[in-house]
């Protein structure tokens, strides 16, 4: 039943079209007139085309899109990183000791002596006098500088006595002689005689002679004579088992304030050159001490063992190379200590060889690892480094997206940079003197210099001067980066931006170039140590505040859109059937500059192929768009309105029929009027586009 | 409908007086011999009683289909036909122009619709008696209704130039078949009064039906949604359902799960037979079917943009969803006829018969047949006729029967609208059958 209720139903079915078949016309040619049938018409639809709001940043790439602090457009520039190496900058060069110098005047110097005569005695008694150094050489023979003999006698007689005292060396010389003086008896007197300029020659032996006269004094009484000499100074000497020394001590940062202002001073590297003169004719042995400063655990010091000078006051110098890397100096403990010992057999010294016979001073340079403590830069200028820091700005930090061609032309009047500074150190830094300047890279990575070593900086066309951004805080005051902490500032770079956004764009390679001088300290407890440094973030915003030539900027872009999709047969029919389209614009043009666009469209997908020149491209009737009205600043202040039409034949249309097509487009922009070529976009500037078309389709009108 | 009744009454007002003023029937004329089921004439359209008084006992085996619409002739028919099948490169030929060329046929205001009808099957019947005639059939039958609103073809055909706004107004598409087995009885009360009395016939059956396949298209949005198309912007809220029952094959058609149905028919028959009028009411296909498991989808389509490329992505991206399975109850499309018949002379029988419209998803227009029935030879009658109403404006009808002792043959065919290739709709009728 299913099998013949099936062949019924295909016979029926069958039958049915067998029937529509039988009507139908000829041909395809004679089936489409018969559609047009119903008579010629005409008809027209009106479609959008857009009714859109377009702004800056709808040309701009998304992720660089950013607003300048003063409102306007901008594009951001990847941010670059430079770094101030302050820590690795710090040295103390120069480095000057105080100088020591001692002499050996204690040679030049006899101890007291005194030697005490009773009389009588038989025979006239005498006694001798050796004299020593105090520090116990012997005096061969000496030349008294100044000096005093005091006599002293007792009488303990019941007689008058005069006393009569003479001093001989062991030459027989009279030395000194005393007048006679009658001491009465009982009575002590005393009196004294210069020595000086008396000559001694071995050793002094004193004679006494007292006289009574007529009386006899009683047995057992005695006239005691006490010559007595006083510490003499010597105006030459000759002395022989000769052991002088002296440790002697001093401040050698004295000279060194700035030294003296740190706390504590880690050296890196370098020394101290140490320079030793002896100016006795006798050889010295020096030890130098510099307490204070330790290296090892042990306490920086040097040896020496100067041979005798001439004698005739000239010195003799040694020096040597004290190693201070890695020495620790705490400057309020430095000492420095001097221990000379002089030893000979004999040596004639005299106040030319004696005095400042050892004289040390020692200087040096050396880098510092770390330094501590109430860091201020008025008291060690040293904490003031020389800075430079450089790094290649890639030329794909920056996108101007459709805007790169018009920047190319133009002049970029606004660019702000935010700088985002990093101290790590334990101390303050004070940036003063720093700028940014652009340097070219040469083919080897080197950065461009001039003859004299200096950088090559880009250069102001009109002035010829370095574009340089000084790096200041408000109201151009130096910046200071607090201690491990951060400090940020917003500079006006447009100058030195325009420069780099032109040497990018015309794929030049430069780098951007930071020098100047960071200070270490505010005179309160700080550290700073090498590798200590100051990191400088620099994000640059490129307002879209440009001026452009008078002539304008040419912009040329290729967009692929997409067709009807329609087969080349269908779009010939609709071509036909087009009698006309229109598109109509209306644009209120909220940028500043007056635009020109030319469309060529050719079908396919092109790619960035010259749309202009081909043979099969459609051209457009020109689009002109009015400026608006703007400030002195190029800032739209009456936004302009204006229409266009443009007008396509049906087999120009023909180009959109496909499955895409490609649009070449230039784009003229003029500068607008009364700013003197100046435009500024700001972020709420805004492009309104009306656009709808107008088509004309023709249909039926066959047979 | 009221202007349909009035019509109706005013036609049978002028075929009346003439019938009754016809002269009886002739003795000795073939008249005489015509059985009230050659009497009956044929129509194209659904007639669940043709056969149930065939004077004989026999098996018929027969066909009939109509359709028309309101805008395309055959010969449009035939060019859509031949645009649409490929060509030797295997590319379609119908083009976009080729559719809106043919979219400028469809009449201003009116919008395109249309509607057909078919049946066919075997039918096994004969009387009972003298007052009793029976009839059992086995047949299948086929109903299509569409209606393309003119609103939603005005933008492409006339453009947005004068108005914006549009829509797809009450545009709908529904197709039913369904296969029946039905047992009809046509009851003889007559001759009434006297002899030559009005012989009163009374017709009743049923069917009982099964859906084989059901499909249906209509907007869910009432009124069509809205359409909106200027130069400013575009706006469109569409929703748009599409039914039916799923096919994977043949078989399927005779799925029992797919539902059933019962639909009843009656018939009122008045014959003289001695003027040979005859006057008929027939109320047929009374009755609901359900169709289980009707897949419907849905597609929406909503846009407000004032960019034409939103629009042409949108569309590209839009397409039907299968909502739900449901079952649905078909009201099946209500046959109301008044028929009247005479007999101008011997061999010429004049019918009128008016098909009353019907509403709904089966649409119909009112139909008023005016035909001819020319028996030269008895056996051998010619029929003409006339078809008024409709969309498609007035048909012709023309057809042929054999009627034997034995052999049936019937044939009839109507060009709607027009003749032939012009015509906006046809019908056929074919009959053969064979009697014990």
């Amino acid at each position: 039943m299913h099998r013949l209720l099936r062949r019924v139903a295909l016979t029926l079915t069958g039958a049915a079209v067998v029937g529509v078949s039988a009507c139908e016309p000829a041909n395809v040619t004679a089936a489409r007139n018969d559609l047009q049938r119903g008579g010629a018409r005409t008809f027209t639809l009106s479609l959008p085309i857009a009714l859109d709001t377009f702004g800056v940043a709808d040309f701009l790439p998304a992720q660089d899109t950013a607003t300048t602090p003063t409102g306007l457009a901008g594009v951001t520039v990847s941010p670059e990183s430079v770094t101030v190496q302050v820590g690795d900058e710090l040295r103390f060069d120069n480095v000057n000791l105080a100088s020591f110098a001692f002499g050996f005047e204690q040679m030049l110097r006899t101890s007291p002596s005194t030697v005490s005569v009773p009389l009588p005695a038989a025979g006239g008694l005498a006694d001798t006098l050796r004299f020593s150094t105090p520090g116990g050489s012997h005096i061969l023979s000496a030349t008294v500088d100044t000096g005093t003999v005091a006599r002293t006698m007792a009488n303990a007689t019941a007689c008058d006595a005069t006393v009569t005292l003479t001093l001989v060396d062991s030459t027989g010389a009279t030395v000194l002689a005393f007048p006679p003086t009658t001491v009465p008896a009982g009575a002590t007197m005393a009196d004294s005689l210069r020595a000086d300029g008396k000559r001694i020659a071995g050793y002094v032996r004193v004679v006494p002679v007292v006289g009574f006269g007529a009386c006899v004094p009683a047995g057992g009484t005695q006239v005691t004579t006490d010559a007595a000499f006083r510490a003499m100074t010597l105006a030459s000497v000759g002395l022989t088992n000769i052991n002088e020394q002296f440790d002697q001590t001093y401040d050698p940062l004295t000279t060194e304030p700035r030294l003296a202002a740190v706390d504590t001073v880690v050296v890196d590297s370098g020394g101290l050159v140490l320079r030793v003169q002896n100016r006795l004719p006798i050889a010295v042995n020096v030890t130098w001490t510099l307490h204070g400063v330790t290296r090892g655990g042990s306490e920086l010091s040097g040896v020496f063992t100067i041979p005798a000078a001439p004698g005739d006051g000239s010195t003799v110098t040694q020096q040597a190379t004290v190693d201070l890397a890695g020495a620790t100096m705490v400057t309020g403990q430095v000492v420095g200590e001097v221990v000379a010992v002089a030893q000979a057999a004999s040596a004639t010294i005299t106040p030319t060889t004696a005095t400042d016979a050892i004289a040390l001073d020692a200087s040096g340079s050396f880098a510092v690892r770390r330094l501590a403590g109430a860091l201020d830069p008025a008291k060690t200028p040293d904490l003031a480094v020389n800075v430079e820091d450089s790094v290649e700005v890639d030329s794909a930090s920056i996108d101007f997206g459709d805007f790169t061609d018009a920047v190319k032309s133009a002049t970029i009047n606004d660019a702000a940079i935010d700088l985002t500074l990093e101290n790590t150190a334990d101390a303050p830094i004070t940036l003063t003197g720093v700028t940014f300047g652009l340097v070219p890279v040469t083919p080897s990575g080197a950065l461009a210099r001039t003859g004299s070593g200096q950088f090559a900086y880009e250069t102001d066309s009109t002035t010829g001067t370095p574009i340089l951004l000084p790096v200041v805080g408000s109201g151009g005051s130096p910046i200071v980066v607090p201690r491990r902490g951060s400090a940020s500032v917003t500079l006006q770079a447009a100058p030195l931006v325009d420069r780099l956004v032109h040497l990018l764009l015309d794929g030049q390679r430069v780098a951007l170039v930071t020098v100047g001088t960071a200070t270490a300290g505010d005179g309160q407890p700080s550290a700073i140590a090498a590798g200590d440094v100051v990191g400088i973030r620099v994000n640059a915003v490129v307002g879209l505040d440009v001026t452009l030539p008078a002539a304008g900027v040419t912009i040329t872009r290729n967009q692929t859109i997409s067709g009807l999709g329609l087969n080349p047969t269908d779009a010939d029919q609709i071509a036909q059937r087009l009698l006309e389209a229109t598109a109509f614009l209306a644009v209120t043009n909220g940028t500043p500059f007056a635009v020109d666009v030319d469309v060529a469209v050719s079908p396919g997908s092109l790619g960035n192929a010259d749309i202009f020149s081909r043979s099969d491209a459609v051209h457009l009737a020109p689009v002109s768009l009015a400026a608006p009205v703007v400030d002195g600043s190029g800032v739209v202040t009456t936004p302009a309105y204006d229409t266009a039409q443009v007008t396509l034949t049906g087999t120009q249309t023909k180009v959109f029929f496909g499955d895409s097509a490609t649009a070449g487009i230039r784009i003229h922009i003029t500068p607008p009027a009364g700013s003197g070529g100046r435009g500024a976009i700001r972020s709420t500037d805004r492009v309104y586009v009306d656009a709808h078309a107008e088509a004309t389709v023709q249909s039926g009108g066959g047979s | 409908m009221r202007r349909m009744h009035l019509l109706f009454g005013g036609l049978l007002l002028a075929v009346l007086p003439a019938a009754l003023s016809a002269q009886a029937v002739p003795d000795g004329s073939g008249a005489l011999d015509v059985s009230s089921f050659s009497r009956r004439t044929p129509s194209l359209e659904s007639d669940p009683f043709r056969f149930a008084l065939s004077p004989h006992w026999g098996f018929v085996i027969s066909a009939n289909a109509v359709g028309a619409n309101n805008a395309l002739n055959l010969t449009d028919a035939g060019s859509l036909i031949l645009l649409s099948r490929q060509d030797s490169a295997g590319q379609n030929q119908l083009r976009v122009a080729d559719v809106i060329d043919a979219l400028g046929l469809v009449p201003r205001g009116a919008g395109i619709r249309g509607d057909a009808q078919g049946t066919g099957g075997f039918f096994l019947g004969g009387p009972l008696g003298h007052n009793v005639h029976l009839s059992l059939s086995l047949a299948g039958r086929g109903y299509g209704s569409f209606f393309v609103d003119d609103n939603a073809v005005a933008l492409l055909r006339d453009g947005n130039a004068a108005r914006q706004a549009f829509s797809l107004g009450d545009t709908r598409g529904t197709v039913l078949a369904t296969l029946e087995a039905g047992a009809h009885a046509v009851v003889d009360l007559g001759p009434l009064g006297s002899r030559d009395g009005v012989h009163l016939l009374m017709g009743f059956g049923g069917r009982y039906i099964r859906p084989a396949f059901y499909g249906q298209g209509r907007s869910l949005i009432s009124n069509g949604g809205l359409v909106v198309v200027s130069g400013d912007s575009i706006y469109a809220n569409i929703s748009v359902q599409a039914s039916r029952t799923p096919v994977s094959s043949f078989s399927d058609l005779f799925s029992s799960s797919r539902g059933s149905g019962f639909a009843g028919d009656f018939l009122l028959r008045a014959e003289w037979p001695t003027n040979g009028l005859a006057l008929e009411a027939m109320v047929a296909n009374i009755g609901q079917v359900t169709v289980n498991g009707v897949e419907n989808r849905t597609l929406n389509f909503q846009v407000a943009t004032t960019q034409l490329d939103t629009v042409k992505s949108r569309l590209d991206s839009a397409k039907f969803v299968i909502q739900d399975t449901t079952n649905v109850t078909v009201t099946l499309p209500r046959i109301v006829r008044f028929a009247a018949s005479a007999w101008a002379n011997h061999i010429l029988q004049l019918d009128v018969a008016a098909t009353m419209p019907v509403g709904g998803d089966y649409a119909t227009p009112l139909r008023v047949d005016l035909g001819s029935t020319w028996r030269f030879v008895r056996p051998f009658p010619l029929r003409a006729g006339l078809v008024l109403g409709g969309s498609q404006g007035i048909g012709f009808t023309a057809g042929f029967s054999l009627e034997t002792r034995v052999l049936y043959l019937d044939a009839e065919g109507e060009s709607l609208g027009g003749l032939f290739r012009q015509a906006k709709g046809a019908g056929g009728r074919f009959s053969l059958g064979f009697f014990f």
